[in-house]
């Protein structure tokens, strides 16, 4: 029973006129009565209720199937951040390892992580390291037993020995 | 037939295939309620088989219920028809190949072969008129008929300029007319 509301004469007037085009519109509207006249048998009852139930256990199946998959994305989402996380802090360490003249801050400031501890962890390792390049320029650390040769002795020594000589006064 | 389909149940239509989509098995048995009559008939008329006629019907809803998100709006009628004709044409397809494996070994078979289905079914005056029909009309006139598809729609489904179209559904309804005897009954 086509039913789009359509007017076969509009349709069929495209391609055909006069006593042929109302020939189809006939020969089409007496084929559709003979079709309405002349009903196919419906679908059972129990194919409807098996169709269903088929229905409803795919549906069931492929709940359970997204629950997994769901399960399955939050467990690789949790791996991947860790992963992410602990690459991160290697390579922060990395940075101030292996590339001593690279700000540390560099590394946080990449990755955005300007809070407030870390703007104090990094201020203490600078003065750390700061405080640790005054001292091996002064050598305060150094005890008198622990100061190397090379500042003790030596080629230096004869220099002192030269300079402390009134020979040069005149 | 059908009650829904039509354009001023399309809102309702949209919501049950929304509903669908969201995985409703409530939705899934109201759609399988409106269309399966329509689709059983259009499967009958061409097979002229009840049970070739269940066991595609229950292939055409549950390819719907695993294709329903692929469906992008528009003619849910059209789109649903042609899932339903490609249906029928893998049956055919395997009954073709059947029927040559059938052919091949028909000596060996002729006797372990149980009566066909169809022969033995009581087949009403228009099925026996429909079988006379080439297989290609008699699909384009079934399709149109259930479906309720305009004769544009049906072009775009068979991917056919719409005067081609609108020839064989008239040449093959005017055959199956004066096959019947001239008359509408």
């Amino acid at each position: 029973m086509p039913d789009k509301h359509e007017n076969l004469e509009q349709v069929l007037g495209n391609f055909l006129d006069g006593p042929e085009l109302q020939n189809a519109i006939d020969d089409i509207g007496a084929g559709d009565r003979l079709l309405a006249q002349n009903p196919a048998p419906r679908p059972s009852a129990r194919l409807l209720e098996r169709i269903n139930a088929d229905v409803a256990s795919a549906l069931a199946h492929r709940r359970h199937r997204r629950r997994r998959m769901l399960s399955i994305g939050r467990s690789v989402a949790a791996a991947a951040a860790i992963v992410m996380v602990a690459s991160m802090l290697f390579f922060s360490g990395h940075v101030i390892r292996e590339r001593p003249g690279t700000h540390p801050g560099v590394a946080f400031a990449a990755r955005g992580w300007w809070d407030d501890n870390a703007v104090e962890g990094m201020s203490s390792a600078v003065d750390d390291v700061f405080q640790t390049m005054l001292t091996i320029g002064s050598h305060e650390s150094y005890t008198e037993q622990q100061i190397p040769d090379f500042i003790v002795s030596g080629s230096d020594e004869p220099e002192f020995i030269a300079i402390s000589d009134p020979f040069w006064k005149g | 037939m059908s009650e829904i389909g039509k354009t001023d149940n399309s809102d309702k239509l949209n919501e049950i295939i929304s509903r669908c989509r969201d995985g409703d098995n409530h939705a899934f048995s109201q759609l399988i309620d409106l269309f399966s009559a329509r689709c059983y008939g259009y499967f009958y008329r061409l097979t002229g088989n009840a049970g070739i006629s269940d066991d595609l019907l229950s292939r055409l809803f549950v390819r719907l219920f695993e294709k329903i998100e692929s469906f992008r709006g528009g003619s849910f009628e059209k789109w649903l028809f042609t899932v339903a004709s490609n249906i029928f044409n893998d049956y055919l397809r395997h009954e073709y190949r059947q029927k040559k494996l059938l052919e091949t070994h028909a000596e060996q078979l002729a006797m372990e072969l149980p009566p066909s289905q169809a022969d033995s079914e009581m087949v009403d005056k228009l099925q026996r008129q429909i079988a006379k029909l080439d297989d290609e009309t008699a699909e384009l006139i079934m399709l149109r008929f259930y479906s309720g598809l305009s004769f544009k729609e049906l072009s775009e489904c068979r991917r056919e300029p719409i005067g081609t179209t609108l020839s064989k559904v008239h040449r093959g309804l005017r055959k199956l007319r004066e096959l019947m005897g001239g008359t509408d009954a």
